[in-house]
């Protein structure tokens, strides 16, 4: 099963839970799994049309999926997903 | 580079680089000569400038229009109990100068904005990254893309820190990507909380800016493999690190296939932040806290509604009925129609976006925000009430 981080922002939407093991075969559909087990998390991830929403940068393995396949980027046993959304603080 | 001389007493001070393969004072020179503006000298920029003054690094700048605040004093290893009230770039360049008397600092009290970031950056060679918002992350980003410096960045959120060096160009000459590469869009404003909400474990902002530090003075000196093209995530909790791979996206409107913007922008209206205006002219009613006060001195009935988290009401109170914002949308019935019902947070923002809900979806008319928050509160009626 390919398996999902959730990025510490995100965690609130959880449960805290860190990891998502996902048996879909895509990135598309892994997150819109992702999003169907977790339903507050889903507008953070995807937009109205299902779709990754921009702000949002998504790795699989070490490669980001825009430079892959896109959201058709294939999954499988072995995949790691990063979900990396932009961290704000530094200063504060 | 040669006519660069050390003292006796620098020297001394910098024999751990001298000796130190394939840095030695070679290394050190460049240092000395080298010239780098940190952005904001709380979290991330604390733990960079102390390392960057120790290393010896010749010329600082440090921006930040803020002041020191006792709840700064958990991770802005900085400061200290005397400096609170004190001007950061002030407190700072006190602190840096006693540790090292051999750099010069100079100090721009000021919020880094498009009108000054070009002339502010154009003096150094390197800028490091410390803020904590995204107008200015951007504006950082651009501003070097468009002069041709380096950006040293590193955020950190909760248990959660990344970093990179952005608009490095490599000895090859080959340019590496920078933060509009790995984010081309920036999150709406109520989607990602900063640290002053969603909170930050103490340390991790001084691993991140010493990363910096460190990754800084790689880029200065050429020494080892400058995080370019690269960025590093690490979660503090679960004690994961990560490197991603990050390439140059031709869609980069500054250096992409096709560029099209050559200048500086409006990074707030770009982030999608309001403007003071629209804030100002906004319809939602409101109430300050010595309004509050007046009506309960007087013993009007009004409802008060806290809808920040347990573990915030845990902390500090004003006796307000604890109804998370998570949770309000369930928990319409308890909300009184029949008289004034004031929304309470922390600062007056989410409070604010509850609000909005409740009149949209609800049809309320009968709500007010509390201007400041508990904060405005714990300032202006009760002292004795901690700020957060």
């Amino acid at each position: 099963m390919a398996n999902i981080l959730i990025p510490s922002p995100f965690r609130q939407f959880t449960q805290n839970q860190a990891y998502f093991e996902s048996s879909e075969t895509s990135i598309q559909t892994a997150l819109e799994a992702l999003a169907q087990a977790f339903p507050d998390l889903r507008q953070q991830i995807l937009d109205e049309k299902g779709h990754l929403q921009k702000y949002i940068t998504v790795f699989v393995g070490e490669e980001d999926i825009q430079s892959l396949q896109g959201n058709e980027t294939p999954l499988d046993v072995h995949s790691e997903v990063s979900i990396m959304p932009p961290l704000r603080g530094g200063a504060y | 580079m040669d006519t660069i001389q050390f003292s006796k007493a620098e020297l001394e001070r910098y024999s751990r680089h001298l000796i130190l393969p394939d840095f030695t004072i070679t290394g050190q020179r460049k240092l000395k000569a080298a010239k780098v503006l940190v952005v904001g000298s709380g979290g991330l920029g604390s733990p960079l400038l102390l390392y960057l003054t120790a290393a010896g690094v010749g010329t600082l700048g440090i921006v930040d229009f803020d002041v020191v605040d006792d709840s700064n004093l958990q991770r802005q290893v900085l400061f200290s109990v005397e400096d609170v009230g004190q001007p950061k770039v002030e407190a700072a360049k006190k602190r840096l100068q006693a540790l090292n008397p051999h750099i010069t600092i100079h100090t721009y009290p000021v919020p880094l904005s498009s009108d000054n970031a070009m002339e502010l950056i154009q003096d150094y060679d390197v800028v490091a990254d410390g803020t904590d918002n995204f107008p200015t992350r951007y504006l950082v980003n651009d501003a070097c893309v468009l002069l041709g410096k380096p950006n040293v960045y590193a955020s950190i959120f909760r248990y959660e820190g990344q970093a990179s060096v952005f608009n490095y160009r490599n000895a090859e000459g080959v340019l590496g990507p920078n933060y509009r590469d790995l984010y081309p869009s920036p999150p709406p404003p109520d989607m990602v909380p900063n640290c002053a909400e969603g909170g930050v474990i103490g340390v991790l902002p001084g691993m991140l800016g010493t990363i910096q530090a460190n990754e800084v003075i790689k880029v200065i000196t050429g020494v080892g493999e400058p995080l370019s093209g690269r960025l590093f995530v690490f979660d503090a909790a679960s004690f994961e690190t990560r490197v991603l791979k990050i390439r140059r996206n031709e869609k980069n409107p500054l250096n992409g296939k096709n560029p099209s913007q050559h200048e500086l922008i409006d990074y707030d209206q770009f982030c999608g932040l309001p403007h003071e205006k629209e804030i100002i002219d906004t319809d939602m009613k409101s109430i300050t806290v010595s309004e509050l006060k007046k009506y309960q001195d007087e013993g009007t009935a009004y409802q008060l509604i806290d809808v920040r988290e347990p573990y915030e009401y845990e902390i500090v109170h004003i006796n307000g009925e604890l109804i998370p914002m998570g949770e309000i949308a369930d928990q319409v019935d308890k909300i009184a129609r029949d008289k004034p019902v004031i929304m309470q947070c922390r600062s007056g923002r989410r409070s604010a976006d509850v609000i909005r809900m409740l009149e949209e979806k609800h049809g309320f008319d009968n709500l007010y925000n509390l201007e400041g928050g508990i904060l405005a509160w714990a300032k202006e009626i009760d002292p004795s009430k901690p700020q957060y």
